[in-house]
């Protein structure tokens, strides 16, 4: 047990830089931004004076370093700047993000349950029928479904389900059950190809270790040897890739939501960079940004779990 | 003990060129040639690059409707013979407005993995030459983008630059990188190894040049599988931010943009939605077909790099 | 001496072929084989030349794509190769188990000590009351010699040495006292101290059991300590078969006597290892006469056409060589 607090606590203390690297690189990002953010904050025919004032105001003339000091400090203490966007010109950003918030991460977890329960039995069944027709035709199904645009299998659900057969509502913003079934269907499905493939390589590789024939020659069931011992054996490393997966549903997420008008994060940045309001753009790159360390983190960890040998590197 | 005097930078590239290389890029193409063919993967995915390829190349002179020309008699026609796809809201015809498409993200994919190429190359050649701090420094870097989602990197970088075909290229090809330059490193480092031994030897060459010329022969196989894979996922990536808006603008008839559009005329116009992410998996298909079929044919062991 | 015992397992022209696409390897090429009651058998010969497949194939545990072709194997007059799956897997741990090779890859590494060896227990005893369940484990346990059994229960199979594995997988499979245990190489990956507490284990318990044994390896050692008779294989075909001592004293046929010869015997002055010259044959070619003609120092030009069959040239004491045309035995060279 000790091995693994330390390293976990050593994979904590490596995430810090990475944090601080991210802030630096997303300051940066908007400080080099061309435009200036002034004109939209100003009456229109400000003088040059005029302007100054609000540079000066918010903070726009001093040097960089003190800036982004500035930027820091804030982030510490929750403060993630104001929105310079039409429609919520100074509300923080914070609020606007966390509200957000929850939606995106009821999107992702539905969207994971959902390719975890197509990918795992899909892996399993493709392992046990090796070369097979059942084998063959699932492995074309991921080579698809991993290429398909997820926007563009979102506008076919859309159409589908929507359009033609009006079973679901068009655009997601009352929140109910109904509304999430597609978008997380197509953020699962593009996810699912991968996990499928996972589980299917473990599958294959635990099914030709040894202690299974010892298992068969003890008298165990075929049944309880695949679907109690090779499974429990062949899940853990899918399992462990959760965190890995996280970041790129964070990506698929933003390009889903914006399909089905589903208001979660992904929404609010494409909103945000199309009307130009940077502080929110900047707000929502971390907190995905964040979100994308912490997964790797996860990963990194449920591994050491898993398996005591990496706990020493 | 009459000794000539041996050019040192001749006796150190001997001794380099001694070390089976299984590089070298006629044995490669070789490589292709012979064993490709059997390779169903590469031969359905060379086909639909092949056939995008030249729908792209030759679009100006196919017998094709102008994509831009609005045709007020046809306004959101379903497909029929004259109008295989049918048209959008504006008349525009969708067909050929999806064939002109294929110039446009064939080009950006193409572009932005070649630049990308080149700025992975150019570090991991340079982590690999000095190591020590600067490869540590570089390592460092790459890690970080190599772990990040290359699209959320991409979106950050398009959303800053603004949206415009160029800037889509430039978002990409310095998001996606961090791949090339690990491969490149690590056979930059291998070669490194190399030198020092037989440099011991030698006296003072020019080691920067034997590095390039030794380093990058026996990447071409994995790079050129790598590539083809990246090329599918930049288009990707420029199609999902032209859907978002931050990507291509108009006038240029980017099948991602055709494809934001239709989002908004989905129920009058369905087959809008259709036909231009037909074309997008096509082009994704083909290029990851290709890359997978090639890795299969130039080196088995290369399965399981992904991700 | 053995003519008294009742024989428990009778394997008649077994022959188990693999089919490959680069062609078809016979890995069995017709095994006769009689293990009686309460004996111990010992199965010699190189890697490869078929004896961990005479397991298996007995367990009709064959992998893909190999399967038994041709011959019987009779347990106990029950005809194997005639058995359903359900059946053979009724057989399978019940009446016959089997140890495998290299403990550390042959237990289920998620699945506790306790709950693997109950798996087991409850599965052929049908007993399903948890005290009762654990009360067996512990038994068992205790039978292969475990200090600490209640905690090593608890335990998973990588907290475990390699010793106490093995004997956790004696335990799983004497747990419900089979008829007949093959042992495949039991202490070759083990430490030298440890495979002879094993090898003591394995024979007082099959003893006190009165469970006949398989003992495959190709550690002559082990045959001389733990065997009553012993059989020796190659390239998939029996060459020679007798008891212990009658065989290490007067072996027959040439790889027999190679074998002996090549082991260096305690107290010996040696400069160089004695070999056997040449490789073993690629069994995916089939042998019209001896298997061993290349590689023997006695060859003739029958050697290489006809096979040589089975004859007693000594009671109890089976030899495959045209040296010893059967009826007679030859004293050679």
């Amino acid at each position: 047990m000790a091995d693994l607090l330390a390293h976990v606590i050593r994979k904590l203390l490596l995430a810090i830089p990475v944090i601080l690297l991210a802030t630096l690189i997303v300051f940066l990002l908007l400080y080099l931004t061309p435009g200036d953010p002034v004109s939209a904050l100003a009456p229109p025919h400000a003088s040059g004076e005029q302007l100054n004032a609000i540079r000066q105001k918010w903070g726009l003339l001093d040097p960089p370093y003190v800036r982004y000091g500035r930027f820091l400090w804030n982030l510490l203490h929750g403060d993630l700047g104001s929105s310079i966007g039409f429609g919520t010109v100074g509300l923080p950003v914070s609020s606007l993000v966390s509200h957000r918030l929850v939606n995106t991460l009821m999107l992702m977890g539905t969207g994971l349950a959902i390719s975890y329960s197509i990918g795992i039995p899909l892996g399993i069944l493709a392992a046990l029928r090796q070369n097979k027709l059942a084998d063959k035709s699932i492995m074309v199904f991921t080579l698809v479904a991993y290429a398909m645009p997820s926007f563009w299998l979102g506008l076919l659900f859309l159409l589908l389900f929507a359009v033609y057969l009006g079973w679901l509502p068009i655009e997601g913003t009352t929140g109910g059950p109904a509304n999430i079934i597609l978008p997380a269907m197509t953020l699962g499905i593009g996810n699912a190809a991968l996990t499928t493939r996972m589980m299917r390589s473990s599958m294959l590789e635990v099914i030709r270790m040894d202690f299974i024939t010892q298992l068969r020659s003890r008298g165990i069931s075929e049944r309880d040897v695949i679907f109690r011992h090779a499974f429990k054996n062949a899940v853990l490393p899918v399992i462990t890739v959760i965190g890995l997966d996280i970041g790129w549903f964070v990506g698929g997420a933003v390009v889903v939501e914006t399909v089905f008008s589903w208001p979660g994060i992904g929404l609010l940045i494409t909103d945000a960079i199309l009307k130009a309001d940077f502080p929110v753009v900047q707000g929502c790159v971390l907190v995905l940004a964040f979100f994308v360390i912490a997964g790797n983190l996860m990963a990194d960890i449920l591994y050491a779990v898993v398996d005591p040998r990496v706990r020493l590197g | 003990m009459n000794q000539t005097r041996i050019n040192p930078r001749r006796r150190l590239n001997d001794a380099l060129l001694g070390w089976k290389m299984r590089g070298g890029v006629r044995q490669i193409v070789a490589e292709i040639m012979e064993r490709g063919n059997k390779n169903v993967m590469v031969v359905i995915g060379a086909s639909i690059v092949v056939i995008l390829i030249a729908i792209a190349v030759l679009a100006p002179i196919l017998p094709i409707v102008d994509p831009t020309l609005q045709n007020g008699n046809a306004l959101t026609k379903s497909p029929s013979f004259t109008h295989w796809f049918g048209t959008d809201t504006l008349g525009r015809d969708v067909f050929s407005r999806v064939v002109w498409g294929a110039r446009i993200s064939l080009f950006v994919g193409t572009v932005a993995i070649l630049l990308s190429l080149l700025i992975g190359m150019t570090l991991g050649l340079v982590a690999g030459y000095f190591g020590g701090k600067i490869d540590y420094l570089i390592s460092g870097v790459i890690d970080l983008f190599w772990t990040f989602p290359a699209f959320l990197l991409a979106l950050a970088f398009a959303a800053v630059l603004g949206p415009s075909l160029t800037n889509v290229m430039l978002a990409i090809s310095v998001s996606y990188w961090a791949s090339f330059a690990r491969l490149v490193r690590g056979q930059a480092l291998t070669v490194r190894e190399r030198l020092f031994v037989e440099a011991s030897r030698a006296l003072g060459a020019n080691n920067w040049r034997i590095m390039f010329t030794h380093v990058l022969p026996n990447c071409l196989a994995p790079l050129i599988v790598w590539a083809s894979i990246g090329v599918a996922d930049a288009i990707t990536i420029e199609s999902s931010l032209s859907f978002l808006g931050v990507g291509t603008q108009p006038p240029a008839a980017s099948w991602g943009y055709m494809l934001s559009s239709a989002k908004t005329f989905i129920e009058e116009a369905p087959w809008i939605a259709v036909f231009p992410g037909l074309a997008i998996l096509a082009a994704i298909l083909g290029f990851n077909l290709l890359g997978d079929g090639l890795r299969d044919v130039l080196d088995p062991r290369l399965k399981g790099l992904r991700r | 001496m053995t003519s008294e015992k009742k024989p428990i397992l009778e394997i008649r022209g077994l022959r188990t072929q693999f089919f490959l696409q680069e062609g078809t390897v016979t890995a069995l090429d017709g095994i006769d084989l009689t293990i009686y009651e309460g004996e111990s058998l010992g199965m010699c010969g190189e890697t490869g030349c078929g004896k961990s497949m005479t397991a298996f194939s007995i367990l009709r545990l064959i992998p893909h794509p190999g399967r038994i072709t041709a011959g019987s194997i009779r347990f106990k007059g029950i005809d194997l190769l005639g058995l359903s799956p359900d059946q053979m897997r009724g057989v399978r741990g019940r009446r016959i188990s089997m140890i495998f090779q290299d403990p550390s890859t042959s237990l289920d590494p998620v699945f506790t000590i306790g709950q693997q060896l109950g798996e087991v227990i409850s599965l052929h005893q049908n007993m399903y009351d948890k005290n009762a369940l654990n009360a067996r484990i512990l038994n068992a346990l205790k039978l292969v010699r475990i200090a600490a059994p209640e905690s090593v229960m608890r335990q998973y199979p990588h907290e475990l040495s390699g010793g106490m594995k093995q004997r956790v997988m004696i335990a799983l499979a004497l747990s419900c006292s089979p008829e007949l245990l093959i042992a495949d190489e039991p202490t070759t990956a083990l430490d030298v101290t440890i495979q002879a507490q094993v090898l003591n284990l394995l024979k007082d318990l099959a003893r006190k059991t009165g469970s006949s044994m398989m003992l495959i390896t190709h550690n002559l050692g082990v045959v001389a300590e733990t065997c009553n008779r012993v059989c020796i294989m190659y390239a998939g075909r029996i060459v020679e078969e007798a008891e212990t001592f009658e065989l290490f004293g007067k072996p027959m046929h040439p790889y027999t006597r190679g074998l002996l010869t090549a082991f260096p015997k305690l107290g010996e002055k040696k400069e160089e290892l004695s070999v056997i010259r040449g490789t073993v044959p690629n069994l995916m070619n089939s042998f019209p006469g001896c298997s061993f003609v290349d590689r023997c120092d006695f060859a003739t030009d029958q050697c290489k056409r006809v096979r040589p069959k089975m004859a007693e040239v000594a009671p109890g004491h089976l030899v495959a060589c045209h040296l010893y045309p059967s009826g007679g035995g030859k004293d050679n060279a």
